[in-house]
């Protein structure tokens, strides 16, 4: 049961089968919320979104049809509402900073296909190589702080580093990016 | 191997470095006019840069939280609007009294070619109520799950079941067999019965009301007569008759739990599935402390206070936790 397809969950959701919709939520909501959370480096946002779309699913089950894949149509659906949210804290709010944010998105439709393989290929790491990517790109640390904090020397970290880009290298061409 | 050994050094300096298109290392310029294909491999390094920026660990969102959410707004919505008199099959509900969460978990009626497939669950805490298409009744207690299936060619009612249920079926010459998880089939002419048969139990238990029902497991078998109890070993695959009262076994359908030297332990994995709770015994009490009687309560806490009363342990209530000490 674990291995059904997407395509045969949808269409039995389409038919008010509860179960599928909770395998399909529990398929897709880590990888949603991961993705959206690019888009509005919010997580209580983040995941009002993507609640939000799984009620809709729910809502609109018996008018569903998805002819293509069933992850990129949840990934669109996903960035459709991620974008609504982020317009409607403009109107609210006028934050020029949210605008920023908006423009900068709307502009960079080709590369969520990107971010959501690369997404996955990082979380495929290994966890010395993710640990110090991550450090060095999301928690905006310097070399030496890395180096202090695990222990390890500043040539270990390129080492991991050039280790880490040659991995996710291979993983995205054989995501066909 | 040398040179690549540098170019991949100046690579991850340049990275670490902020990206300054103007301070490119010279060595690094004349690596990227050599080819075409290392401009565009520098390039994938860099975008990999940039876009691994926002990523965030898809662990950081609880999706058993969330799913409780979306679970309990969807749940409103049927019973608001009403979704499910739109589904032939459904009567009504739940026995509304002991319910904590209203939660009618899953309806479906789905059709393979000419053959149908009905689906339905009592989620913990919640009971439930189906007539099959075959006319047949099935009452649900917490955390069940029937599917009924009905093959046109072999003309046979087919039933996986899990859980516990009350079922009253309907007359017919084509047979109705149950299956239960430990591997027990139940055939059954038009009766009705009790059928406890949950996944994390070792024993499947059948009163059987009026009609005639068999069990069988392999070669095991037996027939049961109105009025008889059974029990069956799913270790042992053993059927053997019970005694007891047999009204005592459908006591859930009204609410009612009857205890007959029954361990508190035993009395609170009962009130976990029907309220969907979750109980920590104090050691040692959970099979010294015993029961006798019978208790009709609407809450859980009003459960508890009755077995405190009749016993010498008290109770603490967390959100869905419940502990159990002695005073």
């Amino acid at each position: 049961m674990s291995n059904t397809t997407d395509e045969k969950l949808i269409e039995a959701i389409s038919k008010d089968d509860y179960i599928s919709y909770n395998k399909l939520f529990e398929r897709y909501y880590g990888r949603l919320c991961q993705y959206v959370y690019s888009l509005l480096m919010d997580k209580s946002d983040t995941e009002d979104v993507v609640q939000e779309l799984f009620l809709n699913i729910w809502k609109n089950r018996e008018r569903i049809e998805i002819k293509e894949n069933v992850g990129g149509y949840l990934y669109r659906m996903a960035k459709h509402l991620a974008l609504n949210h982020l317009r409607s804290k403009v109107y609210f709010n006028n934050l020029s900073e949210t605008q920023d944010q908006l423009s900068y998105e709307d502009n960079r439709v080709e590369s969520e296909e990107f971010r959501i393989a690369l997404y996955g290929c990082i979380g495929h790491l290994p966890d010395r190589c993710k640990e110090v990517l991550l450090l060095h790109r999301i928690k905006g640390l310097k070399q030496k702080e890395i180096s202090e904090k695990l222990d390890i020397s500043v040539k270990t970290i390129k080492n991991q580093i050039w280790i880490s880009l040659q991995k996710l290298k291979r993983c995205l061409e054989l995501k066909g990016i | 191997m040398e040179e690549q050994k540098q170019i991949k050094d100046y690579i991850v300096d340049y990275l670490l470095d902020g990206e300054d298109e103007k301070h490119l290392d010279p060595i690094l310029v004349e690596w990227l006019a050599e080819s075409e294909s290392h401009r565009k491999e520098f390039d994938l390094y860099k975008k990999i840069w940039k876009e691994s920026h926002r990523y965030t660990e898809s662990e950081a969102f609880d999706p058993d939280l969330a799913w409780e959410k979306v679970n309990k707004i969807n749940r409103q919505k049927i019973y608001a609007h009403k979704y499910w008199k739109n589904i032939l099959y459904i009567v009504s509900g739940a026995a509304a009294s002991l319910l904590i969460m209203l939660a009618l978990s899953f309806m479906g009626a789905f059709e393979k070619s000419s053959d149908m497939q009905v689906r339905m669950s009592a989620d913990y805490g919640s009971r439930s109520e189906i007539v099959l298409p075959d006319g047949s009744l099935v009452k649900l207690n917490s955390g069940s799950e029937v599917v009924y299936a009905y093959d046109s060619k072999k003309k046979i009612r087919e039933v996986n079941f899990l859980g516990e249920g009350f079922f009253d079926v309907s007359k017919s010459k084509e047979p109705f067999v149950i299956k239960t998880a430990g591997g027990l089939n139940v055939k059954v002419w038009g009766t009705s019965f009790n059928l406890q048969a949950y996944a994390d139990d070792p024993i499947v238990q059948a009163s059987l009301v009026e009609g005639c029902i068999e069990l069988e497991s392999g070669e095991e078998k037996l027939i049961m007569k109105p009025g008889e109890m059974a029990v069956f070993d799913k270790e042992t695959n053993k059927i053997k008759q019970m005694k007891g009262v047999l009204s005592h076994s459908y006591g859930w359908l009204d609410n009612k739990l009857y205890m007959e030297d029954m361990p508190l332990s035993l009395v609170c994995k009962y009130l976990e599935r029907w309220y969907d709770v979750k109980i920590m015994i104090q050691p040692g009490l959970g099979e010294n402390i015993r029961y006798n009687g019978v208790i009709r309560e609407e809450t859980v806490t009003d459960v508890m206070d009755a077995l405190s009363r009749l016993s010498n342990i008290s109770y603490h209530v967390k959100g869905k936790h419940i502990s159990i000490t002695s005073k």
